[in-house]
């Protein structure tokens, strides 16, 4: 890994870490910027320093560092927990969109599909994973883990194809 | 006590929360949980602000656990919802099992400088090495993502202001406004990123580092006799748990 590289995917990690901290009360479900962080890092980086921002960040979440949303205190117990899947299903969604996205310079009219899909995996492997965890039955884990998210999941698309886009142009100009 | 041994005894820990299964054991290792805590010299107020967030969580998968349980004898019976002895039972050991293994990981963050956490992980991974894993390249980008989080805070805040300033509303409106009004920050704060990190990473060329070298630290931790006490009373406990097991 070059050096410039360390510092991006140090700085970035400390971003998400940031954004993860970062909570806008909404009634019912609480909006926090950790999956939009997310979405903007796979939209704007390279695959590899993508994944490894992801990975560095998950890593810190483990050893136990307060980095995951809302400030929760982390651990290995966070991903034990019914919501572990979409912790660790971040980092199939960055692998996906920097994939997909690391093709393009600059965005098309249908770019907003690459981060929705993006959520998509997110949401379905958290739901299936939350699922299994709670034993619940799939209709009742279905409304509990994946409904409530999908508006607020589609806003972060929204802002996080908008911002990528900016940030992707303003790179590749640099 | 050496960042080393926590890390090691709080994984240890963990571990030794998912052999207990009685309420002697768990028991015992509140027992744990509360001299651990006595000890590593934490404020109560601290330590219970630290886990009340995730303490939540904790108990909505408690309860939901304990409203959809199957087995053992039904005490209360709604439509879906069904109450069972076991229900219970296993229901307060998934919180017992959680919040202990909060209460051990809360207690290293806090007790712990984050750049003493950076170095434990890079020892404790240094056999990696071996396997041309670029554990000191992981080491110092853990340090460069606790080092600048600070840094970022001030430089949000600053931007907050500016955009403030600019006429942006972020605690008014609907959903949509308010995302509108929070994407004005997040391209300057990407940007500013970004310069952090290319400057740095100059900064860095130009004084010649180069990865995979060996280098010596800054801070020196020890491994002294309150690191082998407490790693036996841990070990003392965990065979004790071993041994009281169905």
């Amino acid at each position: 890994m070059k050096v410039k590289e360390i510092s991006f995917v140090g700085i970035f990690a400390a971003l998400l870490i940031l954004f993860s901290l970062i909570t806008i009360p909404t009634p019912l479900v609480p909006f926090t910027l950790q999956t939009l962080a997310v979405l903007i890092i796979g939209g704007t980086l390279r695959p590899k320093l993508a994944i490894s921002t992801v990975a560095l960040y998950l890593l810190l979440g483990f050893v136990g560092l307060p980095v995951f949303a809302g400030g929760a205190s982390s651990g290995p117990a966070s991903f034990l927990l019914p919501t572990g899947g979409f912790l660790i299903s971040f980092l199939l969604e960055v692998s996906f969109l920097s994939i997909m996205t690391s093709k393009f310079v600059k965005y098309d009219h249908y770019s907003f599909v690459y981060p929705l899909l993006a959520s998509v995996i997110n949401l379905v492997f958290g739901w299936i994973w939350f699922k299994f965890d709670t034993g619940m039955t799939w209709k009742v884990s279905l409304f509990t883990s994946l409904v409530p998210f999908i508006i607020p999941e589609i806003v972060k698309c929204v802002i996080s194809t908008f911002v990528s886009q900016k940030l992707r142009v303003i790179i590749h100009n640099k | 006590m050496n960042p080393i041994m926590k890390i090691i005894l709080t994984f240890y820990f963990t571990l030794i929360v998912f052999l207990a299964n009685n309420w002697i054991s768990y028991a015992i290792l509140w027992l744990l949980a509360i001299i651990s805590i006595y000890f590593s010299g934490i404020n109560i107020k601290t330590f219970f602000n630290g886990i009340k967030a995730i303490l939540f969580i904790i108990l909505i998968t408690v309860i939901i656990q304990i409203l959809f349980s199957v087995n053992g004898n039904v005490i209360f019976n709604y439509g879906p919802i069904k109450i069972t002895n076991l229900g219970i039972k296993y229901g307060i050991f998934i919180f017992f099992r959680f919040t202990l293994i909060v209460i051990a990981s809360t207690i290293l963050t806090l007790s712990t400088k984050p750049l003493a956490i950076a170095y434990g992980i890079e020892k404790i991974m240094s056999p990696l090495n071996k396997l041309h894993f670029p554990v000191e390249v992981l080491s110092l980008m853990i340090s460069i993502a606790l080092r600048f989080v600070p840094t970022l805070i001030d430089e949000i805040s600053s931007i907050i202001k500016a955009q403030k300033a600019r006429g942006a509303n972020f605690n008014n409106g609907n959903l949509i406004k308010r995302a509108n009004a929070i994407a004005s920050i997040f391209i300057p704060l990407f940007l500013v990123a970004m310069n952090h990190a290319s400057d740095l990473g100059d900064a860095m060329v130009s004084r010649g580092y180069k990865s995979n070298v060996k280098r010596s630290q800054y801070h020196h931790y020890h491994i002294n006799h309150i690191d082998w006490i407490s790693c036996f009373t841990y070990l003392l406990f965990g065979v004790l748990i071993v041994f009281i097991r169905k």
